[in-house]
């Protein structure tokens, strides 16, 4: 018996270590280790040995079950990882092909700018307010210092929407909105839309700005400049220089342009800045007295500065745009190119 | 304004500047007179000089040409040349190697067949300063002209043009005199009124006499002058000028006119426009044989004026006019009328110098839409105090040009309402506006320097009295920007930016805008901004009627125009913000790009009652289909429309929402394939599809989904505050049902009836699968089913599906597929 046992061992053993599957395998694993298989039929023997000889011979056929398992499993595991190989090895992908379709989208370039100045402004303690697009001739004019027949209401043509109402000009309005209804002191900025009655190559009907006012007990140019070079190498860089030439507006006094080092040649001189080296960037001054007189304020105890610029021009300064006219065009193959700002 | 800096050299020296304007423009620009360009006459001209032709013979090679030698008295050049006017002796014009002539021609060193030419000699078209004209050969100067000489300067193009832009405040600088006075300031130089080419007239009246009259001559006796509009004409004067010629002007006159770009039309009328240029009053001078009288008062109503340029003007009675006994004879300080303006048979002439009311010249001239440079000057305002003197600057001048006699006596109305400005300044106010320490001898200096007057009072405090021509300095802050800006802005330090004293809280609308843009652009789309305003035709063929808006979710109201529209297609005030989205779609689908989403946040106008009001709203367009691998080409682009809206509205906590299908009638839309979005029961806006009609109008072949809403109103409803939930311990199982669904019951009817069955332990239904067939159509929910507590088991889970089918079935009659 022990023979035959032996014999079967070492048929199965060659025969497992030469599956060529687990199908084969298994069938194996039936033939031997089986319910019916070689195994158990050789057990079947047992009954004509020796009752005191039964358990020696049970030890023997156990040992040679597990030995026979573990060539088993060994093979088992040696097949399923061959199996697993073989299949990793078919599943090589193209993994140049693209993922779906994720439009990054883009807020409009303008609008970036705007985001952009109100970041700057707002860890300053700046509020912020939009107003609205039609003003009444009042708000646009007349409070800012204006009165009919201005020589600036030339300098800005403007939309009347009736004899009372325009598109407003400018920014500035929001100016006397705020001065009407807050007691100072106060700083805020206001973005937002502006019309005037131009449209050529550096001209739209509709464009953007931004306005900023600051009034309290004492300020001075001073606090202006200050302001607004942080603000304009928040916005171009540390490098940029800045410069301020007397200007005039009507609703402030001393008024004030303000340039910076044209970032294109770095202030040396080049056709973008007309070989001067600098850039104009917009207007500033302190508030007139007639402004806070408009808005009932006394103007012997409240004073303020006042700035604005304009958006598509800093627009195309900061991303080289050649045309003003390309913001409201809104083709998308313009539009695309700002999916990372 | 043009400004030739010779003519700033009348009144103070600046020739130093001839060869480097930089400098001077740099301090103009410094402190406020903005130089927009400087062109360099001289420049064009480099490199040609005056020369005498020593010698010529003919050219060995050609019978045509001749060989020159000429000299510009340091040296001799061998010159080819074609001409045949030219002889020994000739004064010429010679471009050298270098020179470059007007229309880019290069002079360059060459060989003209065998023979060496060091440069040409020029021909006055060559020069640019007459019309081609092949037979009149090369220009011979005056026998006097210096040799060696640079032509420009011979031309009197020795000079530099400066282009300022003059700030609205400066009219004092709107003439060469101010200009210079400014200069004069600027750099502390003498300035001298007396000019230096003419006997100025000054104070002494006889010299107006003088030649060749006994007679003495009064205008009093000649012409009859009334003011009677006081106001609007201040300052009012005139004298008679008799016997004068009309013709040509001499060439310093022309040159003068000609170098700040002005046409040469006769010595009177030339006159009045070189003192307009050179002392900033403008004049204006009558045929006296003309007139019956001079009265300034208002027109008559439907009164006509034939104007200098041509035009006829009807008058409406408000206007401001020069007349006489008859009609109208000029337009107060805006343009004359022909029916006196000079003519070449002119023998006698009134001269006016006036000051009119800047607003009056300003309404008229913006009335008319006539701009000349004597409205200009005066709608900025000109200095009263010298009215007369330039008027008799203006005589002796006419008197040197046009012969003649002026009138001894001068009449002049002045209703002056002289008060002196004193304005009170003291050191502690520019301290305290600029930022730095002042010292009171730097303020005097200036001051001084601009010819104010200054009186000392007590505790450092001024009293200072502007000069009559800077009308514009009335209150102490515009005495701080005189300083500032003479003193450089540059000395104003920097100080650490003050921080706003109180804080106050942010326009909601911006940031709401802020938020709601990120939020779609995050999903892919890309923001467009269009104008304001649009075209009122291609609005109509949106809307039948403001009714339409009502039934897109949107407020029904009208909308207004603009008065005066920049072009036609761009008239009214949008309500509606979707028409120019859809032109933006149409633009970019025939510049090539067939997909595409776009959003636009903007506000749109109403008017309610007498007030102006604006909503923002949100539009948005998706077109076409992107080409891309593995996607549901199938799925419409509303649809996509609709998932991006429901998640802005997810995350920004309007969670109450509900699309309702509708089926209206308006024009742009797909009858059928439009959604009224409510919020918390408010209706907010549409969404739909591209009406089929529309697509073959515009010739757009791809599907358009369009879709706008109030955001105003939105923003008006409640959100839902965040209230935790406690998440399940037990397992969610996920249980699959398909069914026959007719094609009248939505799919979202289903959805919504297999919550309400469930209730709370139906966390979500998801539709995963759609099939459809011949009218059939088979939908597939996944239920998400969380239990209350316990473990689900196999009993209870069939148990909830058969509650489902029989709810489903007894409701809406759909069974299990």
């Amino acid at each position: 018996m022990k023979n035959k046992a032996q014999s079967i061992l070492k048929e199965a053993v060659q025969a497992i270590s030469s599956a060529k599957d687990q199908k084969s395998l298994y069938d194996l694993k039936v033939f031997y280790m089986g319910k019916k298989g070689q195994l158990s039929n050789l057990m079947k023997e047992l009954k004509n040995v020796p009752v005191d000889e039964k358990p020696q011979w049970g030890k023997f056929f156990n040992q040679l079950r597990k030995d026979l398992e573990a060539i088993y499993f060994q093979k088992q595991e040696e097949l399923s990882l061959k199996q697993l190989s073989e299949k990793i090895e078919k599943e090589s992908l193209d993994l140049s092909l693209p993922g779906p379709l994720l439009n990054s989208g883009a807020i409009h370039p303008i609008h970036t700018v705007i985001n952009h100045v109100v970041s700057i402004f707002k860890p300053l303690g700046y509020s912020l307010h939009t107003g609205s697009f039609v003003e009444t001739d009042w708000h646009n004019f007349e409070a800012l210092n204006i009165p009919p027949f201005h020589p600036s209401r030339d300098l800005q043509d403007t939309f009347y929407i009736d004899k009372n109402h325009v598109l407003r000009t400018h920014t500035s309005p929001i100016q006397i909105r705020v001065l009407e209804s807050t007691k100072p002191p106060l700083a805020f900025l206001a973005p937002g839309a502006v019309f005037r009655c131009d449209s050529d190559i550096s001209h739209t009907p509709m464009f953007h700005q931004i306005e900023g006012l600051f009034v309290d007990s004492q300020v001075s140019l001073a606090d202006l400049k200050a302001t607004l070079s942080f603000f304009l190498k928040q916005l171009f860089g540390s490098k940029m220089k800045v410069r301020f030439r007397p200007s005039y507006f009507p609703f402030t006094e001393p008024s004030a342009e303000y340039d910076v080092s044209c970032p294109f040649c770095s202030h040396k001189s080049c056709s973008v800045c007309k070989k001067s080296g600098w850039i104009e960037i917009g207007g500033c001054g302190l508030v007139h007295p007639n402004v806070f007189k408009s808005t009932k304020h006394d103007s012997d105890q409240w004073q303020g500065f006042a700035f604005g610029l304009g958006m598509e021009r800093i627009a195309m300064i900061l991303y080289n745009v050649p045309d003003i006219r390309l913001f409201f065009e809104n083709d998308l193959r313009f539009l695309k190119q700002f999916e990372g700002l | 304004m043009k400004f030739s800096l010779n003519w700033i050299g009348d009144f103070v020296k600046v020739d130093d500047f001839l060869s480097q304007p930089e400098s001077l423009c740099e301090a103009l620009t410094r402190t406020g007179l903005e130089v927009e360009s400087i062109e360099n006459l001289s420049k064009q001209f480099q490199n040609v000089v005056v020369a005498k032709l020593l010698s010529v013979e003919k050219h060995s090679n050609a019978d045509r040409l001749t060989l020159c030698k000429v000299s510009t008295g340091t040296q001799d050049y061998s010159i080819v040349c074609g001409a045949k006017n030219h002889k020994v002796g000739d004064k010429v014009v010679l471009a050298l190697d270098g020179a470059v002539l007007p229309g880019d021609f290069k002079i360059k060193k060459t060989k003209v067949r065998g023979e060496v030419s060091e440069g040409m000699l020029a021909s006055a078209y060559e020069l640019g300063l007459e019309a081609k004209d092949e037979s009149a050969g090369i220009l011979i100067l005056n026998p006097d002209t210096k040799v060696g000489i640079n032509f420009a300067s011979h031309y009197g193009m020795d000079d530099v043009i400066i282009d300022i832009n003059v700030t609205p405040n400066r009219a004092d600088c709107l003439s060469h005199l101010g200009l210079a006075r400014e200069v004069s300031c600027l750099f502390d130089r003498s300035f001298n009124k007396k000019q230096t080419h003419f006997n100025a007239f000054g104070k002494n009246k006889t010299n107006i006499n003088d030649k060749s009259n006994n007679k003495k001559l009064s205008v009093k006796n000649k012409i009859k002058v009334e003011v009677l509009d006081t106001h609007a004409c201040p300052r009012y004067s005139g004298r008679y000028i008799e016997g004068v010629t009309i013709k040509p002007s001499p060439s310093w006159l022309k040159d003068k006119l000609k170098s700040v770009g002005l046409k040469s039309i006769n010595n009177v009328v030339d006159i009045t426009n070189y003192v307009l240029w050179d002392r900033g009053q403008p004049l204006h001078a009558f045929d006296a044989d003309k007139i019956n009288a001079i009265i300034i008062g208002k027109s008559k109503k439907n009164e006509k004026l034939l104007t200098l340029d041509d035009s006829t003007i009807t008058l409406t009675g408000k206007e401001l006019t020069i007349r006489d006994n008859h009609k109208a004879l000029a337009l107060a300080g805006v343009i004359g009328g022909q029916d006196s303006a000079i003519s070449s048979k002119t023998k006698n002439i009134f001269l006016e110098s006036a000051y009119f009311r800047p607003e009056e010249v300003r309404r008229l001239s913006r009335q008319f839409g006539i701009q000349t440079d004597s409205s200009y000057r005066f709608s900025r305002g000109i200095d009263i105090e010298t009215v007369t003197e330039a008027l008799d600057f203006a005589c002796a001048l006419i008197q040197e040009v046009a012969g003649g006699t002026v009138s001894e006596d001068c009449y002049d109305f002045y209703n002056s309402e002289k008060k002196d400005r004193k304005i009170l300044i003291t050191l502690k106010d520019l301290t305290s506006r600029l930022g730095y320490e002042i010292k009171s001898s730097q303020f005097l200096k200036w001051m001084e320097q601009l010819k104010c007057k200054i009186t000392k009072l007590e505790n450092s405090c001024f009293e200072v009295v502007p000069p009559s021509f800077r009308s514009d300095l009335e209150i102490k802050e515009d005495l701080i920007e005189e300083f500032a800006r003479l003193e450089g802005y540059d000395h104003i330090p920097d100080v650490a930016p003050p921080r706003a004293k109180t804080f106050k809280p942010w326009d909601l609308d911006f940031t709401r805008q802020q938020t709601l843009q990120s939020i779609i652009r995050d999903k892919g789309w890309y923001q467009v901004i269009n104008y304001g305003f649009c075209d009122e035709e291609i609005y109509k063929t949106f809307l039948n009627s403001k009714e339409d808006l009502k039934s897109l979710g949107l407020p029904a109201v009208d909308y207004f125009s603009v008065q005066n529209p920049i072009s036609n297609n761009l008239s009214i005030m949008k309500n509606f913000l979707t028409p120019d989205v859809f032109k933006n779609v149409h633009h970019n689908l025939r510049h090539g790009t067939k997909w595409g989403k776009i959003f636009e946040i903007s506000p749109v106008f109403f008017k309610e009652g007498d007030e102006y009001k604006q909503n923002f709203h949100l539009c948005l367009s998706q077109w076409g289909k992107p080409a891309v691998i593995r996607q549901d080409q199938k799925l419409q682009n509303i649809f996509y429309i609709k998932s991006v809206i429901e998640s802005c509205l997810n995350r920004l906590s309007y969670k109450n929402f509900e699309w309702k299908q509708v089926s209206i009638a308006v024009p742009f839309l797909h009858p059928k394939q439009v959604l009224i979005l409510e919020v918390h029961k408010q209706v907010i806006g549409y969404l739909g599809t591209l009406h089929p009609h529309f697509q073959s109008k515009y010739k757009i072949q791809k599907d358009v989904a369009l879709a706008e809403f109030n955001l105003s109103r939105l923003w008006a409803t409640p959100k839902k505050t965040l209230k935790l939930k406690n998440i399940s311990s037990f397992l969610t199982v996920e249980k699959d049902l398909t069914f026959v669904v007719p094609p009248h019951v939505p799919a979202s009817k289903i959805q919504e009836e297999i919550k309400k069955i469930l209730g709370s332990i139906c966390e979500r239904v998801d539709i995963f699968d759609l099939y459809e067939k011949e009218g059939e159509r088979a939908i597939s929910f996944r239920l998400y089913l969380t239990p209350e507590s316990s473990a689900w088991t196999d009993e209870n889970l069939q148990e909830f599906q058969n509650k489902v089918i029989a709810h489903l079935q007894n409701k809406l009659s759909i069974n299990l597929k």
